[in-house]
């Protein structure tokens, strides 16, 4: 898919951004939000807390971030300078029916179009145990994949109200 | 007798597991007090412990035991019994086992105490006398209290009439005892009337015999007896009238409670003159024990709280001028000594403490106009040592911060600075009420004390200033980066407020001081422009920066939002200037002079580096932040000044601020620095806040607008696209207030479209995108929504009504069409497309939520039909709440704005079936939510949202019997639950819900309707909710029985059978005696409540009985 394809839209910088865009977006560091996302030690954040503090009280802001994994659920930190540049990822989120789970503890996902996607592992912890056990007890299962910065994980999982 | 021993040995058992180390030990212990605590009749087995026992703990909690059960079951209680109780009590508090320990004594005294109050309107008689049990202990008192030569006894009536006042005086530390507040009332009164004044008499006398001899032995003696006259001091005195109900709830607590106001009876006691062997005058007994006690630390603090009551004498006994003058005299007379003592001694800390809450007191009580009024040689005096006062705390946390004790420093400056500054200012605010109200000169020494207070006044401001700057470049040093950052704008908001009285009062020296401060600040950054030392640069950027905000607060208040005059004190020192120098062409006017100083800072200095260096890394972002704020607050006041808010406006500053040319230029450099911040400080959202208020407070005055056209250009579009979004929606409001101050509708059409057009089109281009849904995800894509929603919502969030184009009023339907032609848009892709994404749905929410607010009621039938449409959709909207996992914050937050937006609804003007209809659909969908998810224990999300059900019930638009019953249902279940909600004004609301609907459904129940069933079953819920809950009575009584009766008019044999439901249920012993009183009191409510007022009431009286008497009697389940 690329802007080409439809020429009545504008060429402007944000139109650019198709799916194939890059896996990060630089903004600067002092318009991060609370609840976006932030690329911290080169895992894709979500940020938890944020706070200014300065050099001394009449020095320039600097934002210390504390961010959370997204997919492993570790707490990194950031400080950085107002002013600078940070980089964002680029979070997609979709969601698939498991059609069955491999013997070697693959995900066998039902795409929107019909094809399959195999190349996701079962989540470790709790939310693996549940998928599987709803899986085995032959319930219709929905995951939600999280990708970012090329990698992809289940967060988490709901059972199909009707079956 | 076995068995009470057993019980007893295992209460003291209890009693001492409750020390052990062992947990589990202290866990059994606790539950088997806890279990003692709630026994019923525990008399017998409390009497047994009493006698018997030697652990001090197991007293203690007998005690409480004894005086919580008598409480609960006072009622049930036979009258012999009560006064058999009342005896023990009374024979034990003298017995040598409760004097052994001051704590068994005091809580035996509060038992007392509490158990008397509960006696207190008792009607039965005892003894030959034919007294009541009330009566029979005041008696036992006053005996107990002239026993001079038993010392024990006399402690224990001086402890128990001190724990009485304490009780009677409904005061905070008095016990609950579960009764209304009238109970309270008329106890308060009966006491006050017949006991209060004794007590004093005898204590005082007591006291005077005393201070004649103070000895070790008389220590503890002396210590009870002054607790119990500062106990007597903290009466809160009420008149025995029938005003004196509305009276006392109007008046908030800490109001009534800051004075001492006496009733009339009282003026002999308190302002005797005569000297005796029996009695002196209450300030100078008080003051001549202080003197001899000095060395006692607790007595002599307590010493000092009873002079802080004296202090705050007011009320009947002292309004005459005459009397109030000599009391005065005699207070300053004691107190001066003590203060010049204080002064050069740095007396301990809670010496310090105290003695600054008693001329807090002093001066507001007694304000100027009495100081005025009393011989120069007292007043003067008082005036100069307060201010000597203020001068040494101001001292003294000076020494503190250099010593590198931060904490004392700041309780310094809390507990006594502020309140000096507190007294000060409220002698200051008389001075100006009484010279505007022209009552001045009819004061004897008005002038030389005014002169006097002056002066003073000068040197605390100059004072103030200095100390303030010191301390923070004390502070500068021990700055840690780590600290998150306290504002000083929001730290010392309040102080600077008060001290701004300070410098207005002194405007002369005031603003000279702060205009010398800050051009010497600037020319020194002037001067050393790129050299100067960055240790160097940090201090005389603290100081500017405290300078600036103290100048701030010299000038305009800091929390106008809106154009408003220039402080009185203010302009008329500028007016009285401007006459004075008439002739003088060389002579500014002040405040401009001041003003000038700090725009030197802005333009000359600031704005000249940023364009020097083309960056602002050279700059303090603190000066600039201070020094915008300064700019935004001055621009509502002093730009284009107000001539109708400023009536003596000084020609000079008129020709300054008031001149086109001169508005021009300054709203050219003001523009230009709005611009460049925008550009350079784009990572200081601090600076951004302040900077966009100044656009906003420019952009409100209608007459600065057309300033702001010919610089258009300088501030739209946005030279940074990626500025906080929260700053962009700001300045887009500032945008939309520019552009509807146009003067017509070809103009207004032509800047509006230049605001709206770019939003549409990035908005029409990623919409309109094929691959929307691939790419939503992406950053950028994510970031441009949200940025170009924000502007929308800065937009949406100016009513149009205020405007007037062409000379006609008009609404202006620019925002509105905007919003609208994309309000589906947002619902139907984006709300789906960024359901995970809190934010952007909060976002969205919160343009739904302006837009009602602001939009709403100006709209017309299409557009109205067009948001109606939306809004349903929007509740309907499957992905607002369903995607939400387990995050109850980001699930709350949503919520609250959907409750949010149909409040708006709700509360607009607008009247249409298909508002109706919207607001049913809103319910509907969030009722579930709501319900299933706990959000009923958020009282504030609650709270709005049982006031849409309560306008839904009582609304007369609405006709309840067309609610369509998915609707109904579980609204009704729902206010039925909701009168027992922790919340006192959810269940009011529900009640009144109850009784609205009930009303309304009986003028549809001629429709045919059978309402007998659920009429019952509201009943049966009011019914538990009265009997079996505890509930707030004065809040919830009157809605409760109103609702109640309601009820019972509509449905009078539904009333009946839930009565007799709810007696067949009792244990049968009873059931005679609750049908007794169901009979004397509520089986014949009023027949037409809505006409007859009186008749409610009294049905409200009887219920109030009903449930005294009743209540305790019924077991719950």
């Amino acid at each position: 898919m690329s802007d080409t394809e439809n020429d009545d839209i504008p060429q402007e910088d944000y139109t650019n951004a198709g799916s194939g865009a890059s896996l990060t977006y630089p903004v600067q560091c002092s318009s991060l939000r609370k609840n976006g996302h932030v690329v911290i030690n080169n895992r894709p954040c979500k940020v938890v807390e944020m706070s200014t503090s300065k050099t001394g009280k009449h020095g320039h802001a600097k934002v210390n971030i504390t961010g959370i994994d997204i997919f492993s659920g570790k707490k990194y930190e950031e400080i950085c300078p107002s002013t600078h540049n940070i980089d964002v990822p680029n979070v997609s989120r979709n969601e698939y029916s498991v059609i069955y789970i491999t013997d070697d503890s693959y995900l066998s996902l039902l795409k929107e179009d019909g094809t399959t996607k195999d190349d996701l592992k079962v989540p470790e912890g709790e939310i693996g145990e549940n998928i599987t056990a709803a899986i085995d007890a032959g319930k219709d299962v929905l995951v939600t994949v999280i990708s970012a910065l090329g990698e992809e994980g289940v967060v988490s999982y709901k059972e199909k109200s009707e079956k | 007798m076995e068995q009470l021993q057993q019980q007893a040995e295992q209460i003291e058992l209890a009693c001492v597991g409750l020390q052990s180390l062992k947990e589990q030990e202290r866990a059994t212990s606790e539950r088997i007090i806890a279990s003692f605590n709630q026994m019923r009749s525990p008399y017998v087995l409390c009497f047994h412990i009493l006698e018997r026992s030697s652990v001090v703990l197991a007293h203690f909690y007998t005690l409480s035991t004894i005086r919580d059960a008598a409480v609960r079951e006072w009622s049930s209680i036979a009258s012999n019994d009560r006064s058999r109780i009342v005896e023990y009590l009374l024979g034990y508090l003298v017995s040598d086992k409760a004097a052994a320990v001051s704590t068994t004594r005091r809580q035996a005294c509060n038992a007392l105490a509490v158990i008397i109050k509960r006696a207190w309107l008792d009607p039965e008689k005892f003894t030959e006398q034919n007294l009541s049990l009330s009566q029979l202990v005041m008696t036992r008192i006053y005996s107990m209290m002239s026993q001079l030569d038993n010392e024990n006894v006399l402690m224990a009536g001086i402890g128990l009439a001190a724990s009485l006042v304490t009780e009677m005086s409904g005061s905070s530390k008095s016990s609950p005892i579960h009764l209304t507040w009238d109970y309270h009332q008329r106890t308060l009164v009966s006491f006050q009337n017949e006991h209060l004044q004794p007590i004093v008499r005898h204590i005082l006398s007591l006291l005077t015999k005393m201070s004649f001899v103070v000895s070790a032995r008389t220590i503890p003696l002396l210590h009870v007896s002054i607790q119990l006259l500062v106990e007597t001091l903290e009466w809160q005195f009420t008149e025995a009238s029938a005003t004196h109900m509305t009276y006392l709830s109007a008046m908030p607590k800490n109001i009534q409670s800051s004075f001492f106001r006496p009733l009339e009876s009282w003026r002999q006691l308190i302002h005797s003159t005569e000297k005796t062997n029996e009695s002196v005058n209450i300030v100078d007994l008080v003051f001549g024990l202080y003197s001899s006690l000095s060395g006692h630390k607790e007595i002599s603090h307590l010493l000092r709280v009873a002079m802080t009551r004296l202090a705050c004498l007011s009320g009947p006994t002292i309004n005459q001028a005459t009397v109030r003058n000599e009391y005065l005299v005699r207070l300053l007379n004691h107190i001066s000594p003590l203060l010049s003592n204080a002064i050069q001694q740095h007396s301990s800390w809670v010496e310090m403490e105290d003695l600054s809450n008693l001329l807090h007191r002093i001066c507001s009580n007694f304000k100027f106009q009495a100081l005025a009024s009393i011989p120069l040689n007292y007043s003067s005096i008082f005036i100069e040592n307060i201010s000597k006062f203020i001068l040494s705390s101001l001292n003294i946390m000076k020494i503190a911060v250099e010593k590198g004790d931060g904490e004392m420093e700041n309780e310094f400056e809390n507990e006594c600075f502020l309140l000096l500054l507190k007294g000060w200012v409220s002698l200051l605010t008389d001075i100006e009420s009484l010279i505007g109200q022209k009552k001045a000169n009819l004061l004897e020494h008005f002038e030389p004390l005014y002169h006097t207070l002056k002066s003073c006044n000068d040197q605390i401001y100059i004072n103030y200033v200095k100390t303030r700057i010191q301390l923070s470049h004390i502070d500068l040093e021990s700055f840690d980066a780590d600290d998150d950052l306290d504002q000083d704008i929001n730290k010392y908001n309040d102080q600077l407020k008060m001290v701004s009285f300070v410098g207005r009062m002194s405007a002369a020296s005031s603003l000279e001081i702060l205009k010398n401060e800050i051009n010497g600040c600037v020319d020194r950054l002037i001067q050393q422009g790129g050299n100067i030392q960055p240790k160097e640069y940090a201090y005389v950027a603290e100081t500017l920066h405290w300078l600036i905000l103290l100048a701030g607060h010299l000038l305009f208040d800091s929390e106008n939002t809106s154009i408003t005059g220039i402080p009185t004190p203010i302009e008329q020192y500028s007016y009285q200037f401007s006459l004075q120098n008439n002739n003088n062409n060389n002579v500014n006017d002040p405040i401009v002079e001041l003003c000038n100083s700090i725009l030197r800072y802005a333009f000359d200095y600031e704005l000249k580096s940023i364009a020097h260096f083309k960056s602002c890394e050279r700059l303090s972002p603190l000066v600039t932040e201070s020094s915008m704020w300064f700019l935004a607050g001055w621009s509502l006041v002093y730009l284009l000044p107000s001539s109708s808010m400023n009536p003596h406006l000084s020609p000079r500053l008129e020709a300054a601020y008031s001149k086109p040319e001169s508005v021009a230029v300054i709203v050219k450099h003001l523009v230009e620095k709005i611009s460049l911040n925008l550009e350079y400080w784009s990572s200081e959202p601090a600076i951004l806040r302040e900077t966009s208020s100044l656009l906003g407070n420019i952009s409100i005055n209608t007459e600065l607008v057309p300033y702001l056209f010919s610089s258009w250009n300088l501030l739209f579009p946005l030279k940074n696209d990626l500025l906080v979004p929260t700053i962009q929606c700001k300045l887009y409001q500032s945008f939309t207030n520019i552009v509807y101050s146009t003067k017509t509708t070809a103009e207004l059409g032509q800047f509006f479209n230049q605001l709206a057009i770019p939003i549409m089109e990035r908005l029409d281009a990623l919409l309109s995108r094929a691959d929307l849904k691939m790419i939503s995800n992406d950053v950028q894509i994510k970031e441009s929504f949200y940025i170009i929603l924000e502007r929308i919502k800065g937009i949406i969030s100016v009513s149009p009504q205020r405007f007037s184009v062409d000379g006609n009023f008009c609404v202006i339907h620019q925002g509105s069409d905007l919003f609208l032609k994309y309000s589906a848009s947002l619902v139907n892709t984006l709300i789906p497309l960024y359901s995970h994404n809190q934010d952007t749905i909060v976002l969205i929410l919160y343009l739904f939520s302006r837009f009602t607010k602001n939009q709403f009621e100006d709209l017309d039938d299409k557009r109205s039909g067009l948001i109606y449409q939306v809004l349903v959709q929007l509740f309907k909207s499957e992905h607002l709440f369903n995607n939400v996992q387990a995050q109850n914050k980001d699930f709350y937050d949503r919520m609250k704005i959907v409750i949010k937006i149909l409040h708006n609804l709700v509360n607009s003007d607008v009247e249409s079936e298909l508002l109706i209809q919207t607001i049913y659909t809103g319910v509907c969908s969030v009722m579930p939510s709501i319900t299933n998810r706990g959000l009923l224990d958020y009282p504030k999300l609650s709270n709005r949202f049982f006031d849409i059900i309560k306008y839904i019930f009582s609304s007369d638009d609405i006709d309840l019997t067309k609610i369509p019953s998915e609707v109904a249902l579980p609204l009704f279940s729902l206010v039925e639950v909701g009168i027992s909600h922790h919340d006192t004004d959810i269940a009011k609301m529900c009640l009144e819900s109850i009784a609205s609907m009930t009303k309304n459904l009986n003028r549809a129940s001629s429709a045919g309707l059978d309402l007998k069933t659920p009429f019952t079953k509201l009943i049966g819920s009011i019914l538990n909710f009265l009997l079996l809950q505890d509930f707030n009575m004065d809040d919830l009584l009157y809605s409760a029985s109103t609702t109640l009766s309601e009820l019972v008019i509509s449905c009078p044999d539904g009333y009946k059978a839930k009565v007799i439901e709810l007696i067949q249920q009792q244990d049968p012993s009873i059931q005679p005696l609750i049908l007794g009183h169901y009979e004397q009191y509520i089986s014949n409510p009023p027949a037409h409540t809505k006409l007859n007022f009186a008749a409610t009431e009294q049905f409200t009286k009887n219920l109030k009985e009903f449930i005294t008497r009743v209540k305790p009697l019924l077991q719950k389940k």
